[in-house]
């Protein structure tokens, strides 16, 4: 049998190439394809969602804002049936639809301009490259320089970096709490994870934020909700209030919501990425997309992500994280290697 | 081997042969682009296209100018879908005057334009490349997994 690294360069390299004919496309793919967070080619959802814009009149679709009220009166119900993540606390919390969960970020950012941005060594790369590209006052928590009042916190549950539930989040809230730091939670991979306990108890949580993106394959389509206290009423609650969004994402992702349950995608995948990881010796994430790979998967390291964002950060001060959603794609292909 | 070769500049219609390996693919006028086959071939080739047919008549000068020069251009080899991109300049022009031109893809005089390379084209480019700029150490590794991936599809696609 092929040692682990070995068979992921083969599947790499397989995936790729059935992508392009070109050696050198195929190079150029083959080192991206464990990598990245890109919902998986699910063929029920592909389907499904084929048989969506099989079947509508887009013109009236687009027209009837009945399907934004339709899917935020919905969602909320949808992400708390989920069988093996908890949320607690989200009734506290608003819904106002959101382009993806990045137009809830930009609208953290600067609803809190006054404050100064932090997160965790590991976070969404798109939070630093708005905070630098906009020269916001920001930088990473340790245990040099910690949380401190006029900060505001963003942070990913799952987390980011892991795809796994962060470590102390209980007393990183509190200690927001203590100190008044607005935090934004990002919980776009929920829908592909499990073992997920999101509690929003905490008064220091200012915004909530989901996506279908990880799930599905509509990430073009940015459909996303974003919960924030009733007291909040910005440009995004704004355009919430006067209709003036997304309809299609909304009736589509009302759709998807309505046919598959939100724990869908971690279900079907779950067995499969056991699978995957036990041939090529990684650790199941807590996110079915997503496997923690030790030091020997050093080149699969986010080098590569890092230099599309443009930001110069080693690549060793975050985990190496593998995405499994190519293999899940290419199935066939990982069974016929690994036979 | 599928052979493509791109011209341009192509004045007074210029003729040209190609060969490969002393094997004639082509022989006749210049045109902008010719797409070539060759059955049975591997290891090293030479390919040569020569200029022919040009006489001192087709140069015309006007007050000591050259107004009218027949002659063309090579631009590409594509050789199974790749190109030789800057290997192209691996070559030679020998005139038939004995002149020899290093790098020359200019035919204005008559005579060959050379070309050593090996099939499969491929790895040739890779090595040549790396060889020249010491910039993919990983080329071989990479092919090989290539080569591999191509296997395991066709093998996939049989079933």
């Amino acid at each position: 049998m092929s040692k682990p690294l070995d068979l992921a360069q083969q599947l790499s390299w397989a995936i790729a190439t059935r992508e392009t004919d070109s050696f050198f496309d195929a190079r150029a793919c083959a080192r991206l394809i464990l990598q990245g967070s890109r919902a998986v080619q699910d063929p029920v959802a592909v389907e499904f969602i084929q048989s969506i814009v099989d079947d509508i009149d887009l013109h009236q679709v687009i027209n009837q804002k009945q399907h934004l009220s339709d899917f935020l009166s919905s969602i909320t119900e949808w992400l708390q049936q989920h069988t093996t993540n908890s949320i607690v606390g989200i009734d506290q919390f608003q819904p106002d639809f959101s382009a993806g969960t990045t137009q809830s970020f930009d609208s953290f950012y600067w609803r809190h301009r006054d404050r100064r941005m932090r997160c965790f060594v590991g976070e969404y790369f798109y939070h630093i490259k708005t905070w630098i590209s906009t020269a916001t006052n920001w930088s990473f928590i340790t245990d040099q320089d910690p949380l401190q009042p006029g900060d505001a916190l963003v942070i990913s549950v799952p987390f980011c970096d892991t795809g796994n539930q962060p470590n102390n989040l209980n007393t990183v809230l509190e200690q927001c709490e203590q100190l008044s730091i607005p935090v934004l939670i990002d919980s776009c991979y929920y829908t592909i994870s499990s073992g997920i306990d999101l509690d929003l108890t905490s008064p220091a949580i200012d915004t909530v934020a989901f996506g279908l993106s990880k799930a599905f394959p509509v990430a073009h389509l940015r459909i996303g909700i974003r919960y924030t206290r009733d007291s909040v009423f910005d440009g995004q609650k704004l355009h919430n209030t006067i209709n003036y969004n997304n309809i299609f994402g909304a009736y589509v992702g009302k759709k998807l919501i309505t046919r598959f349950k939100s724990d869908y995608i971690h279900s079907v995948y779950n067995e499969k990425q056991k699978q995957v990881c036990n041939h090529l010796g990684l650790e199941p994430s807590a996110s079915v997309l997503f496997a923690v790979g030790d030091s020997k998967w050093n080149q699969y390291n986010r080098q590569h992500l890092l230099n599309s964002y443009q930001l110069a950060f080693d690549p060793e001060l975050f985990v190496n994280r593998i995405s499994l959603t190519g293999v899940y794609d290419n199935w066939d292909i990982f069974k016929t290697v690994t036979a | 081997m599928r052979l493509k070769l791109e011209f341009d500049n192509i004045v007074d219609r210029p003729c040209c042969l190609v060969t490969v390996n002393q094997q004639q693919l082509y022989q006749g006028e210049v045109r902008p682009e010719l797409i070539l086959f060759s059955k049975d071939l591997t290891g090293s080739v030479e390919l040569k296209i020569t200029h022919y047919d040009k006489k001192p008549e087709d140069t015309v000068v006007v007050d000591g100018k050259i107004v009218q020069d027949r002659s063309f251009t090579l631009e590409k080899i594509i050789v199974d879908n790749y190109s030789f991109d800057e290997l192209i300049w691996e070559s030679e022009f020998c005139a038939d005057n004995g002149e020899i031109y290093p790098s020359c893809l200019f035919f204005g005089p008559n005579g060959d334009f050379v070309i050593d390379f090996q099939l499969p084209v491929l790895p040739w480019i890779l090595e040549t490349r790396h060889q020249k700029n010491n910039n993919d150490p990983t080329w071989e590794q990479d092919y090989n997994y290539y080569e591999q991936a191509c296997q395991l599809l066709s093998q996939i696609s049989n079933k």
